[in-house]
């Protein structure tokens, strides 16, 4: 066995430094006080404790107890400091007063109060206490936020207030352990050993232990959320006391404990609901690593990513524990690098709604400490306050009374109770068998319970079809009801005796030209009514039809009609000509031929039995040749016979179903002329125009249509249809929000979403109901079906768990048409059905509801990889339907020269903000998933079949793509965002980046928001860096705020933004005219030549400071143009450059004269700038005093430069020169060592003594937008004042 | 399961001498009877496309036999 890593012990000695006062925060409540910026409002993190006095509650004594309590535990009376830099320490008071709410009998509304109030971190105490009357006498009950305390701290905490008060009361000292540390000291002394070497080797080894993780994922009930509320519920069950000791002595025997065993369970349940083999789980421990530490109050939590495999088919319980035990080991030896830094490590926190790396927690609680046995002495006490959840999934296994309680803890904005009850149900039964049965592979137990499957399968039905053929039941009907109309199309109707005449004869005809039982007949007919003469009579004759498209390409009409073997082909005489030559006798059916005067009207014998072929009907085939499934009469009858229970098909009612004959859908025709009903007939061509002149003029009642085609009714007005009795969609995804909308807009309409593949002839599964889940589940069997969802070993799925559909019952097709061994591997053996029957394997994954309905999840085959990510397309699709604007939506995988990548094909009601679209798609999903094109299409486009044409859409060509990573910063802002980020995150990160992408990880929000609180000098939320996560959206975001605050009646014509290309510069840049005169004919006197230009319009607002500034009349009216660079990367180098002075002058100045034409009447010309820009515009003045009059430099680093770089042209006349620095500038150190505050100063004395008229000013603030901007409106109005 | 390429698999036939494959080491479901393949699912998949060669339900081959005696 190889050499188990341990876990290192702290060698550094943990000692009590009493006159600290501020200490760092330990690793574990850094965590917390970021969830706690994050959202400050969720109480989530809020823990709570009572406690009865069955003797009476004695104020007084009461408070010398909390007293003594806030004494002896520093952390009690500690706030959370947030420093400049954006990190946080821990300040220790000398003295905190606890108030407690004497709350009496009133204490439920004080307590919820006290338990949902947020608390301020920095502002303690951090706890509540509330004092109440309860039945059984007074109780207190303490509400703390989870950064002071955890569990096993309340029971330190209820031993040490026990025994102050006992102490209190009797008047004498208490007796508790010595502290020999307080938490501050653990929090140094656990930094002290994490030190950067040893933090880059443990993340490290946790890159390794978590790479090529596919996190997979459970079925929610629900889409995630933008917004977590916390809310919580539970799911409570027993270990029995015999099964816990089972448990007990397995754990030992393996070499594991208790703890590994119920994770070793947990991972085989999570493994079984997700379908994959790799799971994680957070374990949550409780982590003292020294002595001392015992009897401390605080946060000693430490969340453990666990991942443990389960590949292996004949994997034992007993297995799995030792590959547990051996990964936790790992994992525990490991365990000292902060969560948040492995999560930073393995880049695991993209997603911003789902906790970073794992979904599920496991916390295996120790026994509870008793409280004192004392008589009298407090007993614990538990409020009833709401639950609240801080993962997706939570196990909780706590001893008691020699048994294991179990409890599941659950999100309830993502789950319903009924999946997590199975989810509980199944993990006790797989605890309970399996430490019975250590040896037995896992797969073998059985997990699901006969009353749950009974629950499940209620509506399953096994009860074998009706026997009567289609034949039979339409005679019948025609005999009773000779004169109801049958079918209805363009050329007329016909009555149910019509049509059997009709049929009567031309199947006479038939059997002339050799057709009868298990032969096929090829079909290509109109849409009309003839159709149905045609169909019954072949039906009549006993045989088989096989649909034709006339559309199909020839060569695959000659393989249809070759493969199936025809021995006629019925076509109408309009579509004669798509029949190809040489595919045997064909026959023309229509209105006038064959001409049958004189053939007999009468039935014929019944030549078909139940097990004789009805139709044939090709579907293509995943190796490219079609096939076709062929369906005998016992499955047909099985539709027909149990319709009614679903379908609107009686007397009265008139069907129309929207697609061609070749779509198996078409055959639900059969439905209503075997029950007294009508069917229309139509060209589907006209169905996708005008459907609601159809069904009007055809009277149509039950309407069924393929999902693309509600999409496309939906978002042209279904409600046009008003007066349909019911409406049936099915195909493909059912888009939720088309069928919300088809059941608000079509009141007393039934609304039923139908499935089923045609293996299982048209329908096996239909639901009506309003979803819930953020899909449109596909409901419960139709009769005389069966559906089963099944795990990968065969076993029947719990309520929630993701399986294949697996369909049986007499609707299941004979096979593939002529393919035994296709036929054999998709039919297989039903072990839950009649001996010797089979069931279909679908292919589609889906889930029980907990009413037995089946939620389908997609297809198991329609999983793409791409770039090592397994992805579900119809996750893709479904987030995108969330989206408002999209009606439609389909991904595919793209094969690009470039690689694979995803596209999206979308059908909008307007237009479509692609990224926006990303954005929002980026919030749900996580980034891999995220669409790399998004392409808008007029319609989804269909198959002949009315499937979506994916290969249609595949071809469509795609845009350039759209990169995460844009191009370098575009504005001013973008370039600082970036700059900043990157240096907190010690790698460069483009202006499209994604910080978390990037290695950063939420401990480092606070510092990069930190960076550009200073900078912009002003308060930016942190939370900004969740919903903006690259510079760009970030900037954009900032610069949305911070608009020129200008009177928008004034504002068009005196703030105009162009593009201005100078050749000597190169590059399009943005150029912005501001005119301070409001009245469009007042000329201008002066004019400011800013630049760095965007930085001065969008964050310090300058615009609006001019604005301010004439209004008081203390500028002239000033013309400003504001120039920013081409490219961020080039300013630089650009604003050093003597070029650049010269082409302000030579060009810029003259730009904007043209620019103001009449207005201009400029005495004075200023070139303004800040940092690199001030060394520019001061150099222009000096070197161009030709054009410039003077300059504004704030904070340059003007030593660093040569500001006349040619002393001979240089100022011929003073120049009017404002320099400015900021105090803190004191600190930035220039290359000649002066700091930049002293070369300003002295910059500022040379250029005065050199005769220039000069003002230097130093305000408050450093280098940073906010100190420039403050400084503005003293330096322009000086500048520009007349001399 | 059935994706397996890993597993074995055997040929199963049941009453209707309709032909299927199952886990060999699966206990064979009511009804189903092995017809004495083994191999990999593409072997018995491939034996399948050889033997069953008449894809009609047993019942229905022997009713249309009977016919054709009776006429």
């Amino acid at each position: 066995m190889p050499r188990r890593e341990q876990r290192p012990a702290n060698p550094f000695p943990l000692i009590r430094e009493p006159t600290a006062g501020r200490y760092p925060l330990a690793a574990g409540q850094e965590r917390l006080w970021w969830a706690h910026q994050l959202d400050s409002a969720i109480s989530q993190y809020h823990i709570l404790e009572g406690w009865q006095f069955p003797k009476g509650l004695e104020p007084a004594a009461l408070g010398e107890a909390i007293a003594g309590l806030v004494r002896r535990h520093e952390i009690l009376r500690s706030r959370f400091a947030p420093q400049p830099d954006g990190t946080v320490v821990l300040e220790v008071l000398d003295e905190v007063s606890i108030p407690v709410t004497w709350a009496g009998r009133e204490w439920r509304a004080a307590l919820d109060a006290a338990a949902t109030r947020p608390f301020d971190l920095a502002q303690p105490p951090l706890f509540r206490l509330i004092a109440a009357e309860l039945d059984e006498g007074p109780g207190l009950c303490m509400v703390m936020h989870h950064i002071l305390t955890d569990r096993w701290s309340m029971d330190v905490l209820s031993r040490d207030l026990t025994e102050l008060y006992a102490a209190a009361l009797e008047e004498r000292p208490a007796q508790l352990p010595q502290l020999p540390v307080q938490y501050g000291d653990y929090a140094v002394w656990q930094r002290q050993f994490l030190t950067d070497e040893r933090l880059a080797s443990l993340l490290e080894w946790w890159r390794g232990a978590l790479s090529g993780h596919d996190r997979p994922d459970l079925p929610l009930d629900r889409p995630r959320p933008a917004t977590a509320d916390g809310a919580g519920g539970t799911v409570v069950a027993h270990l029995s006391e015999e099964t816990t000791s089972a448990l007990t002595g397995l754990a030992w025997r393996a070499r594991a404990t208790p703890f590994i065993v119920v994770m070793a369970a947990l991972a085989a349940t999570l493994s079984a609901y997700t379908g994959s083999d790799d799971i994680v789980i957070g374990a949550i421990v409780s982590d003292r690593p020294h002595p001392d530490l015992q009897d401390l109050v605080g946060f000693f939590i430490n969340t453990v990513p666990v991942r443990i495999q389960l590949s292996e088919p004949g994997l034992t319980f007993r297995d799995l524990i030792v590959r547990t035990r051996d990964a936790w080991m790992a994992a525990d030896a490991h365990q000292d690098a902060p969560f948040e830094q492995i999560v930073g490590a393995v880049r695991g926190g993209s997603q911003t709604q789902r906790n970073p790396v794992f979904d599920v927690v496991l916390n295996h609680a120790g026994d509870r400490v008793s409280l004192t046995e004392s008589p009298g002495a407090p007993v614990l006490w538990r409020p009833d306050v709401p639950t609240t959840a801080r993962f997706d999934l939570s196990l909780t296994t706590l001893p008691v009374d020699g048994g294991i309680e179990v409890t599941f803890l659950y999100r309830l904005d993502l789950f319903d109770r009924a999946p997590v009850e199975a989810i509980t149900a199944r993990y006790v039964r797989l605890v309970e068998q399996a430490v019975a049965d250590p040896e037995r592979p896992l797969r073998d137990f059985t997990l699901v319970s006969a009353s749950e499957l009974d629950v499940l399968h209620a509506r399953n039905d096994p009860s074998p079809a009706p026997q009567a053929t289609i034949v039979e039941l339409f005679q019948a009907q025609a005999a009773s009801r000779p004169q109801a109309p049958a079918v209805v199309g363009a050329r007329g109707e016909l009555t149910y005796g019509q049509l059997n005449e009709r049929a009567n004869q031309l199947a006479r005809h038939l059997i002339t030209r050799g057709v009868g039982p298990e032969r096929i007949v090829g079909v290509c007919l109109e849409h009309s009514v003839e159709r149905y003469v045609v169909l019954l009579a072949i039906a009549k004759c006993g045989a088989a039809y096989l649909p034709l498209d006339p559309g199909f390409p020839a060569d695959r009409l000659r393989f249809l009609l070759g493969d199936a073997d025809v021995v006629l082909t019925v076509v109408s005489p309009s579509l004669r000509t798509a029949i190809p030559e040489h595919t045997g006798p064909v026959l023309e059916v229509g209105p006038d031929v064959p001409d049958l005067t004189g053939t007999e009207t009468g039935d014929l014998p019944l030549a078909a039995g139940p097990d004789n072929l009805a139709y044939l009907i090709s579907t293509s085939g995943s190796t490219g040749t079609p096939k076709s499934v062929a369906i005998s009469h016992r499955a047909l009858s099985r539709l027909v016979a149990g319709a009614p229970s679903y379908l609107d098909v009686g007397p009265g009612a008139t069907l129309l179903q929207a697609g061609p004959l070749t779509f198996d859908v078409a055959v639900l025709e059969w439905a209503p002329l075997a029950h007294g009903g009508r069917v229309a007939v139509t060209d589907t061509g006209t169905l996708q125009e005008n459907l609601d002149t159809v069904v009007h003029d055809y009277g149509v009642t039950t309407l069924k249509l393929v999902s693309p085609q509600l999409d496309l009714l939906v978002e042209r007005g279904i409600g046009s249809l008003a007066g349909l009795r019911q409406l049936v969609v099915g195909g493909d995804v059912v888009n939720p929000k088309s069928f919300a909308t088809a059941i608000d807009l079509l009141p007393g309409c039934r609304v039923t979403a139908s499935y089923g593949p045609t293996e299982s002839t048209v329908f096996s599964t239909v639901f009506e109901g309003r979803p819930t889940t953020g899909r449109v589940p596909i409901g419960h069997p139709i009769p005389y079906t069966r559906v089963y969802v099944l795990d990968p070993n065969l076993d029947h799925c719990p309520v929630g768990m993701r399986g294949e559909i697996h369909l049986a019952g007499d609707g299941l097709a004979r096979g593939y048409h002529g393919r035994p061994g296709l036929t054999a591997d998709m039919f297989v053996p039903d072990p839950y059905g009649p001996p010797g029957s089979r069931m279909y394997r679908t292919g589609d994954a889906g889930r029980y509801l907990a009413d037995g309905a089946v939620d389908i999840l997609g297809r198991t085959d329609r999983q793409v990889k791409i770039r090592g990510f397994r992805i579900e397309t119809s996750e893709i699709e479904h987030a995108l339907l969330r989206s408002p604007g999209i009606t439609s939506a389909i991904v595919l995988r793209a094969e690009l020269a470039t690689g694979p990548c995803l596209a999206a094909y979308v059908v909008a009601s307007g237009p479509v903000d692609r990224a926006g679209l990303r954005r929002e798609l980026g919030r749900s999903l996580p980034p891999y998933m995220v669409p790399d094109h998004i392409v808008e299409v007029p319609r989804i486009p269909l198959t002949t079949n009315n499937k979506v044409d994916r290969a249609a859409l595949a071809a469509i060509a795609l845009g350039p793509s759209e990169p995460a990573d844009a191009p370098p910063p575009e504005t001013g802002i973008e370039a600082r965002v970036a700059e900043a980020w990157s240096t907190v995150l010690g790698r460069p990160v483009p202006a499209g980046g994604d910080f978390f992408e990037h290695g950063g990880h939420s401990l480092l929000v606070p510092r990069a928001t930190a960076a550009i609180r200073q900078l912009l000098g002003r308060e930016v939320p942190l939370r900004l860096m969740m919903d903006c996560r690259t510079p760009a959206s970030y900037a954009q975001a900032l610069l949305s705020e911070s608009q020129p605050d200008l009177g928008a009646e004034s504002r068009e014509h005196r703030m105009e933004r162009r593009s201005w290309h100078n050749r000597t510069l190169g590059g399009d840049r943005r150029v912005d005219l501001f005119v301070t005169a409001a009245d469009q004919d007042t000329p201008v006197t002066r004019a400011l030549v800013v630049l760095d230009g965007s930085e001065f319009v969008d964050v310090m607002r300058f615009p609006a400071i001019l604005d301010r500034l004439a209004l008081a009349g203390r500028i002239p009216p000033t013309a400003a143009i504001f120039l920013s660079p081409a490219d961020w990367s080039a300013r630089r180098a650009e604003l050093l450059d003597d070029a650049y002075t010269d082409v302000l002058a030579d060009d810029l100045v003259p730009y904007l004269r043209d620019w103001l034409g009449e207005r201009w009447r400029v005495e004075q010309v200023t070139a303004l700038g800040a940092s690199l820009g001030a060394v520019a515009a001061i150099r222009a003045a000096l070197r161009r005093a030709d054009c410039f009059d003077g300059a504004v430099g704030i904070s340059g680093p003007l030593t660093d430069h040569e500001l006349t770089p040619h002393p001979n042209g240089g100022a011929a006349r003073p120049a009017r020169l404002f320099l400015g620095a900021g105090r803190e500038e004191a600190d930035i150190e220039l290359d000649d060592g002066l700091s930049l505050l002293e070369a300003t100063k002295k910059v500022a004395a040379d250029l005065s003594g050199q005769g220039h008229v000069v003002r230097d000013e130093y305000g408050d603030g450093g280098h940073t937008y906010a100190a420039w901007e403050a400084m503005l409106p003293e330096a322009v109005a000086w500048a520009l004042d007349e001399h | 399961m059935f994706d397996d390429r890993q597993r074995e698999f055997r040929v199963v036939v049941n009453h209707e001498e309709q032909y299927s494959i199952w886990p060999s080491d699966r206990d064979l479901p009511a009804g189903w009877r092995a017809s004495g393949h083994v191999g990999s699912k593409e072997d018995c998949l491939g034996h399948i496309d050889e033997v069953w060669t008449d894809m009609r339900p047993l019942s229905l081959r022997r009713a249309t036999a009977e016919n054709a005696t009776r006429s």
